[in-house]
């Protein structure tokens, strides 16, 4: 394994290709703080720009360009809360608030450390554990999916900050918004009013930028301005006491995020909120979870880096991409002429140990150029609010045109954005209901091919051992903290909690 | 930091919430119409969007029960709620409103005027009309995002953004 | 609830508006389109427009094609635009709203044929112009190499007597008309478990889900070598000539009557100008000729069968009849 490392090594560190991987940082850091381009767009939109490189520069640089994105993507979330993508949106829910605190340097530079962290992690363990862990993920049928679905839905409204009931409500409406398109088990059309860009269901990059980005404006119009932040340079500047309080969330979200990115397409979004979930539940700091954590920003940010790279693992030993921006990069392996699949560690052993330090590479640049720029990203907070949000809606809509040249998605962005403000006035959670979105289908999907599998049975999963301990860690989430307050309550006289924490409203 | 807002009116969540549990369930039938279960009593298209839609109405009436149950406590606004641009919460809903109404000018204005003209002349109006901006500054702010906008979409990305009557 | 029927009221008020004043927001209007419609030959950039997501084979197709062509016609661009959603549906629809343009291509292939017959939509193959069919695929009948079937007769006669599950990549796509075909023709009977793509199926497949799959041999040739994987059959006409593919009998040989192929190639917009159509049969002939094609069909294991035009409307045509042997709304 470590003559592997040294031989990645070898190859990759050139002057030629840190200058290359420098450049796609740059740039995809560019593409990512444009609302609607996330990693996979970034990646799909400068590949031709790497192929008049050698295939390990291209590789490296193609890194370069995905961390890029992925970390443009968090700024914008945690400086203006409009998350580019669904793997970011969680980071708006403590980040945006660092960020009002005049804390969005430190905010930043967590994320970018905890990303740093992942990757060294997740790149260890890729290289020693990917045979396995491949081994593992083929267990993973459609009952042990449908299991992790529930056990998303269930942390998201778990740990929600405000009432379950609302929370549970919102992530239903999710679910049922996920149900408009083409079902996937018959192939029929639903809820689509003969409408053919319905047919694809409601995109859920747009109903993220309408919730969080428009929402948030014409929220902010209605409670007045945010003022512009004039935090000092020094408040702006991570301190050693954020890095020793995110080290355990970091640590936490790296292994839960690369043991979910392992599983084809469950995807770095799952990742990023059960990571979160967890965190706040395991957290000492768990009270400030939603008003400025600097955990709550750590730990989504190492899972999502994480399970990206280890999405590598089916693509690189199955041949099976484990989400859209593995699928945009494992096509263009095959324009280098290299066919992925089982034989590629065997026949290719420097092209995919050179592929494994790039990412290594494009994080430790990532570090280098993002750490003493995240202060000066952060000067954007003070532009005047009444220039700054005609630009976000800007952004917000013209970024939604060009997901898919299509200008249906800037009528869904409006509506949505419409929603998030009411949603914003009547108290109700935001994150809940995208989880739903980007849930849904998933949950429906595994749900109607556990129903093939087991001949319509659908109690059959509890003779799956794996997916019976999901949904036994999903059932302990959902009632655990009953339990513990029951017993506290026992104990000694307290208050009813229960009834305050749905009276408790947000700012 | 911002002002608290003030939370809607009691009333207005109870037609929320009971809007939500009526219409999860009277709409719930819609989910028959695609068939629950296919042959062999499989998972069929109408499955999921009716049981999301029996759960929502359990838990809209869930929270319009609670609604009803909490504390009447309406606080109408007796002081005069001013934000740090000096503006009242009447004024800011005003001027919510016209953003509002802008936004969908802007929209429908985007196939005559191209969508970065559209959207460069929002910018305008907004930071000057609402925002009491120096028509100056306002101008080069909104010609500098219109022109950014153009050159990273159109130019870099070679996005065939949507043009009008004036070719970009 | 109200949220939702909100946004369901909303957005279709937006649709109706935006319809009316014919922006290209969320139907079939193409107003813009007026202009360049009728004109003899594309002028400026051309757009392929691929209904599938990037990184699959029509993808893969579409961009090759694109390519070459633009090599082999001097002063043509050509940019592909995914547009992909509703198994193919939304592409084609997109492109339904192009007519009269001759400066549109869509990277075609055989759900042109199956959309129409197992759904709602408004186009047929006749609403297009053939232009091209670059070759055909046929799909391998797969098992896992544990399986106790060995050949697609051993799984025909096996799915008889106990359960046999079989991954499909999409409802209604080609494996389940090829499916669908065995058991029409055989007594078969396959339960299906309907997966999103080609390679959530191979990992289905891999994982022991399902014990049959059909996939084409480029999503299973590097499985097939590592020996993961078994071939029990190809349900072509004949054997595939590439040497690693020259040892799957057909099943035919195994006395199955049992031959789809899937087609790939490209269509031109409905209704445009004949000059145009001429112009892009040339383009694809200098096209098929040159050696960026032959590496396309070899890396992606396709049957160079190529049609033109009128040739390519008659196969269309015929496949529509077989298809609809199998697939009925």
């Amino acid at each position: 394994m470590i003559e592997n490392l040294l031989l990645g090594l070898s190859t990759a560190f050139t002057p030629m290709n840190l200058l290359w991987c420098f450049i796609g940082v740059l740039l995809g850091t560019i593409i990512g703080l444009l609302p609607g381009m996330g990693s996979s767009t970034g990646v799909a939109i400068l590949i031709p720009l790497t192929l008049t490189v050698e295939p390990v520069t291209a590789l490296i640089m193609l890194a370069g360009i995905y961390y890029g994105a992925q970390y443009g993507g968090t700024i914008t979330s945690v400086l203006l809360s409009t998350p580019g993508e669904a793997a970011t949106v969680v980071t708006t829910l403590d980040g945006y608030q660092m960020a009002r605190r005049g804390r969005a340097g430190a905010a930043l530079a967590i994320a970018a450390i905890g990303s740093f962290f992942a990757a060294i992690v997740s790149l260890l363990l890729l290289a020693g554990l990917a045979p396995p862990f491949a081994e593992l993920a083929l267990r993973f049928g459609p009952q042990e999916n449908l299991a992790v679905m529930v056990l998303a839905l269930v942390t998201m409204v778990a740990f929600s900050g405000q009432s379950r009931t609302r929370a549970a409500a919102m992530a239903t409406v999710g679910v049922l918004l996920a149900c408009v398109g083409v079902d996937a088990g018959t192939g029929e059309a639903r809820y689509t009013f003969g409408n053919i860009n319905l047919l694809s269901g409601i995109p859920y990059i747009e109903v993220v930028i309408g919730l969080f980005a428009v929402g948030e404006v014409l929220h902010q119009i209605r409670v007045g301005m945010a003022k512009p932040i004039r935090a000092g340079f020094r408040d702006l500047m991570i301190r050693r006491q954020d890095v020793r309080d995110s080290a355990g969330a970091i640590g936490r979200g790296s292994l839960l995020g690369f043991a979910l990115g392992c599983l084809p397409g469950a995807g770095t979004t799952l990742a990023s909120f059960i990571a979160y979930g967890v965190e706040k539940r395991v957290s000492k700091n768990s009270k400030q979870f939603g008003r400025g954590a600097i955990q709550g920003v750590a730990a989504p940010e190492s899972a999502n880096n994480a399970a990206a790279n280890a999405n590598f693992i089916p693509t690189l030993t199955l041949g099976i991409p484990g989400g859209a921006t593995t699928a945009v990069l494992l096509g263009a392996l095959t324009v280098y002429g290299l066919q992925p699949g089982p034989l590629l560690f065997a026949e290719e052993p420097d092209l995919v140990w050179g592929l494994l330090v790039s990412f290594f590479i494009g994080n430790v640049i990532l570090l280098v150029l993002n750490l003493p720029l995240a202060p000066v990203f952060a000067q954007l907070l003070r532009i005047p609010y009444g220039y700054l949000y005609p630009i976000i809606l800007f952004t917000s809509f013209v970024g939604a045109y060009a997901i898919d040249n299509n200008f249906f998605s800037v009528w869904v962005v409006f509506v949505f954005g419409v929603i998030g403000y009411g949603m914003k006035r009547f108290d109700l959670p935001m994150a809940p209901l995208v989880v739903g979105v980007v849930v849904g289908a998933l949950f429906e999907k595994a749900l109607v091919q556990t129903s093939a599998i087991e001949d319509g049975n659908l109690l059959m999963i509890f003779t799956r051992p794996i997916a019976v301990t999901i949904l036994a860690l999903a059932v302990l989430l959902m009632i655990g903290p009953a339990l513990m307050r029951r017993a506290r309550a026992l104990l000694g006289p307290t208050r009813p909690r229960e009834d305050r924490e749905d009276e408790e409203t947000h700012v | 930091m911002t002002i608290q807002s003030h939370p809607p009116r009691h009333a207005a969540h109870l037609v929320l919430y009971g809007g939500l549990a009526a219409a999860g369930l009277a709409v719930a039938a819609s989910a028959v119409g695609y068939r629950i279960f296919v042959e062999e009593s499989r998972i069929g298209p109408g499955f999921l969007p009716l049981v999301a839609r029996l759960l929502l109405a359990v838990l809209a009436s869930v929270l319009l029960v609670k609604q009803m149950r909490a504390p009447r406590a309406e606080q109408e606004p007796s002081h005069e709620d001013v934000d740090h641009t000096g503006r009242t919460t009447e004024q800011r809903t005003r001027v919510l409103r016209r953003v509002f109404a802008l936004l969908f000018v802007t929209l429908l204005a985007v196939q005559y005027l191209g969508i970065v003209l559209a959207f460069g002349l929002l910018v305008l109006v907004i930071s000057t009309w609402l925002e009491g901006r120096r028509p100056l500054p306002a101008v080069l702010m909104s010609a500098t995002s219109a022109a950014a906008m153009y050159v990273v979409f159109a130019v870099f990305l070679r996005v065939p953004l949507p043009t009008g009557v004036f070719g970009f | 609830m109200r949220a939702l029927s909100i946004a369901r009221t909303g957005l279709a008020a937006m649709c109706a508006v935006s319809l009316a004043l014919g922006a290209a927001g969320c139907g079939a209007s193409g107003s813009d389109e007026e202009i360049a419609a009728a004109a003899p030959a594309p002028t400026g950039d051309v757009t392929m427009v691929v209904p599938f997501g990037a990184g699959g084979g029509s993808d893969i197709a579409g961009r090759a094609m694109a390519d070459g062509l633009v090599s082999s016609t001097p002063r043509l661009n050509i940019n592909v635009d995914n547009r992909d959603g509703g198994a193919g549906a939304v592409g084609y629809s997109y492109f339904l709203a192009k007519a009269g343009s001759p400066n549109y291509l869509l990277a075609t292939e055989t759900s042109l044929i199956s959309l129409p017959l197992s759904q709602d939509v408004e186009f047929s193959h006749r609403s297009f112009t053939p232009v091209v069919k670059i070759g055909e695929d046929y799909t391998l009948l797969v098992a896992r190499k544990d399986s106790p079937m060995d050949t697609c007769a051993e799984a025909v006669r096996q799915s008889r007597t106990r359960r046999v599950l079989a991954g499909i990549s999409g409802a209604a796509g080609p494996d389940n008309i090829v499916f669908s075909l065995l058991e029409r023709r055989t007594g078969a009977e396959l339960d299906r478990v309907p997966y999103e793509s080609g390679s959530e199926t191979l990992a289905g497949l891999l994982g022991g889900q399902v014990d049959l799959a059909s996939l084409n041999p480029s999503e299973v040739a590097e499985q097939l070598e590592a020996g993961d994987l078994k071939a029990l059959c190809v349900f072509g006409d004949q054997r595939y000539d590439y040497p690693e593919l020259a040892g799957i009998p057909t099943a035919r040989e195994q006395g199955i009557d049992v031959s789809f192929a899937q087609f790939r190639g490209a269509i031109a917009p409905g209704n445009v100008h004949p000059k145009a159509a001429k112009f892009w049969v040339r383009a694809a002939r200098r096209y098929i000729d040159s050696r960026a094609y032959r590496d396309y069909i070899r890396s992606e294991y396709l049957q160079p069968k190529v049609a033109f035009g009128k040739d390519f409307a008659q196969y269309l045509r015929a496949n529509e009849a077989l298809v609809a042997e199998v697939l009925h709304k």
